[in-house]
């Protein structure tokens, strides 16, 4: 984990959520800076129960979780005060007007009635639904309730906003128009925690990110761009092994898949060098990239990592209960936990993951 | 700066007023309710029961008044025997009994099972509150609600009679208690046909079945219920205390200091104090029942 670097807006420790036989959340210890945060995982990584928790909705297992300081388990009410929450599920009541309903959440966060009137007003106006607001919510499109979702979210004026896959069910144009509010959120000075499932979502908004898979952390930390793994993919008509060999002879390394071959990594004289490999041995060439590696590609890699050691830990295990010739509880408690949360972390690891999408041209 | 100057975005604004406590959001949440039960800020179809029923809970207390001003002044004064006829207090209470059940009915569930039903709920108790004060707001509106159609007209009769009467103090003297009696018979009517209401409406998500399950269980208590206690068999006697429609009558009536008359209460040898405490029972498990769903919901 990395450690935020200003005061935690949000700071989790050792936090863990069963209902019954699942694992929603196991041990999860993490911290978030003031600004944008994305929550990323799977369906079912635990991020709605996190968020849920964070609410004081919940009430944790075990461990702790504190918002701007203040204790969720020992004032719920205070960090509620602080907080605004966009679920992912139906929450409009569709018989009502939008401004009445987003008016009525204001005063739920003890805004004075015409306050709450024209904070509701202004807010429908900022989520670009002021020819709307006065139509009854039944009426509107998924586009618009996620609009007036977002409105009561922030209506009262919260430090803290959580939303629960905003742009779930949006339409290509919707969801670049929802993540843009989502944007327009922290230039208000808003911190906010978007959850997603979509890494192209987190790394259109957020400046920090937490990976969730099936209730662990994976990785909590600044998302940083795209960047070049020093490695170069390049596809050929014919002859692949004859262009890898001239390259190893060169002294850069080489994998074979196919048509195509991994150079590197290596300096930029790479593809200087895979052009002169080609001449010399008349190879054509279809197309040479860049590797690029993404949020998408480290989500992946540390799932498989996490895969590849549960499947490890379970096969220590079963071979540790059958040297011992006595089940422990220990041993088939994990197999069994591992099971519940995860079918996959029984089986054997996954391939890698896919080649990353060309970035960069040859 | 130009003189058609447009404001094209104004923004987001903090909010550095003062917010009300935890008294403003319950009734918030109650006023809330109170307009979903009169369809206010609803289409028009919404309206039509609610304000029907207000109707002819308002007609029929004006009608009565207006006979007992009629009596006491156009005509000169009717003759005792026809006066005694007129609907008292007592009659009255009965009447708009029958009428706040059949609101409580069709009005009640939609005060509960929307909240719930449409997912709103969870973004309520995301607000500064807790599920205890979610249910107060709610059991406020429905005491209001229900207790204005069985309390107002019984004070526009109270005041109707008083302004015609020749000896005030007199009238006071006589028809004061009504003032006491009124709201405590309301109360128990209230705690009984509230608390089986939601019951009902804490676990079924549609309004209507919910109504029929409050109304059946309401009407069916008193044939199954008071048949059964009838029966010659030990212990079934005790069948009688879950005649719940039964329990509000018997309190009207002792409250009123009216003859009991015939009962499944009375038959099975409980007196009045039985019916009260049942209520009492009732209303706590069924708070306890709705309280421990809330959570659970939260």
């Amino acid at each position: 984990m990395t450690t935020a670097p200003a005061t935690p807006t949000i700071a989790v420790h050792d936090l863990t959520m069963r209902f019954d036989e699942v694992t929603a959340l196991d041990g999860l210890t993490l911290e978030t800076p003031p600004g944008i945060t994305g929550l990323v995982g799977a369906n079912g990584a635990g991020k709605t129960t996190l968020m849920r928790i964070l609410l004081g909705l919940q009430r944790p297992t075990t461990g702790q979780v504190a918002i701007h300081g203040h204790d969720v388990a020992t004032d719920p009410i205070e960090v509620r005060r602080r907080i605004g929450w966009m679920p992912e599920g139906d929450c409009l009541p569709p018989d009502i007007v939008a401004a009445e309903f987003v008016a009525h959440t204001a005063r739920l966060a003890g805004l004075p009635k015409r306050a709450a009137r024209l904070r509701a007003s202004e807010t429908l106006f900022l989520v670009g639904l002021e020819e709307e607001r006065f139509r009854p919510i039944g009426e509107f499109s998924t586009g618009m309730t996620q609009r007036v979702k977002l409105a009561q979210a922030i209506v009262h004026d919260p430090e803290l906003v959580l939303l629960d896959e905003p742009a779930s069910g949006l339409d290509p144009e919707g969801r670049v128009e929802m993540l843009a509010l989502v944007r327009r959120l922290g230039d208000f000075g808003i911190d906010v925690l978007i959850s997603s499932h979509v890494l192209s979502d987190i790394t259109a908004t957020s400046s920090w990110v937490v990976l969730l898979d099936h209730g662990t952390l994976l990785r909590s930390g600044p998302v940083t761009p795209d960047r070049t793994t020093g490695t170069v993919a390049v596809e050929v008509v014919e002859r692949p092994g004859d262009l890898a060999q001239a390259l190893r002879a060169r002294g850069v390394g080489v994998a074979v898949d196919g048509p195509r071959l991994l150079v590197g990594p290596g300096d930029t004289d790479l593809e200087a060098a895979i052009v002169a490999a080609a001449a010399a041995t008349d190879t054509g060439l279809v197309r040479m990239t860049r590797e690029v590696s993404t949020l998408e590609d480290e989500f992946l890699a540390a799932d498989a990592d996490r895969r590849q050691a549960a499947a490890t830990g379970a096969a220590a295990g079963a071979t540790s209960g059958a040297t011992s010739g006595a089940t422990t509880g220990g041993a088939a408690g994990a197999a069994t936990r591992g099971a519940t949360r995860s079918p996959a972390a029984a089986s054997p690891p996954p391939p890698p993951p896919p080649p990353a999408t060309p970035g960069g041209g040859a | 700066m130009s003189n058609d100057a447009i404001i094209v975005d104004r923004g987001y604004r903090t909010w550095g007023g003062t917010r009300g406590g935890i008294r403003s959001i319950r009734w918030a949440i109650t006023v809330d309710t109170l307009r979903r039960a009169f369809g206010l800020g609803r289409r028009a179809r919404a309206k039509i029961f609610p304000w029907a029923l207000m109707a002819l809970a308002s007609l029929i207390a004006l009608v009565v008044t207006g006979l007992y001003i009629a009596a006491g002044t156009v005509t000169g004064g009717l003759p005792p025997d026809l006066l005694a006829q007129l609907p008292g207090h007592p009659e009255l209470f009965g009447l708009y009994s029958a009428i706040a059940l059949v609101f409580v009915a069709v009005v009640g569930p939609g005060m509960l099972i929307p909240d719930r039903r449409d997912g709103t709920l969870s973004l309520i108790l995301s607000r500064p509150l807790t599920v205890m004060d979610y249910l107060w707001a709610k059991a406020l509106a429905f005491v209001l609600v229900v207790g204005a159609i069985q309390v107002v007209p019984q004070l526009v009769l109270w005041i109707g009679r008083a302004a015609v009467t020749n000896d005030f103090l007199a009238y006071v003297r006589e028809a004061g208690p009504v003032l006491w009696q009124v709201p405590v018979i309301s109360a128990a009517t209230i705690l009984a046909q509230g608390a089986v209401l939601v019951l009902a409406a804490s676990w079924i998500n549609r309004t209507g079945i919910a109504a029929a399950a409050f109304l059946g269980t309401w009407a069916a208590a008193a044939p199954v219920m008071g048949e059964l206690s009838r029966l010659d068999i030990p212990g079934f006697r005790f069948l009688a205390l879950g005649n719940l429609s039964e329990h509000a009558e018997i309190i009207s009536r002792w409250v009123f200091g009216l003859p009991m008359g015939v009962s499944s209460m009375r038959s099975a040898g409980f007196d009045p104090w039985a019916s009260a405490v049942v209520l009492l029972v009732l209303v706590v498990v069924a708070g306890i029942a709705v309280v421990h769903r809330y959570r659970g919901l939260a």
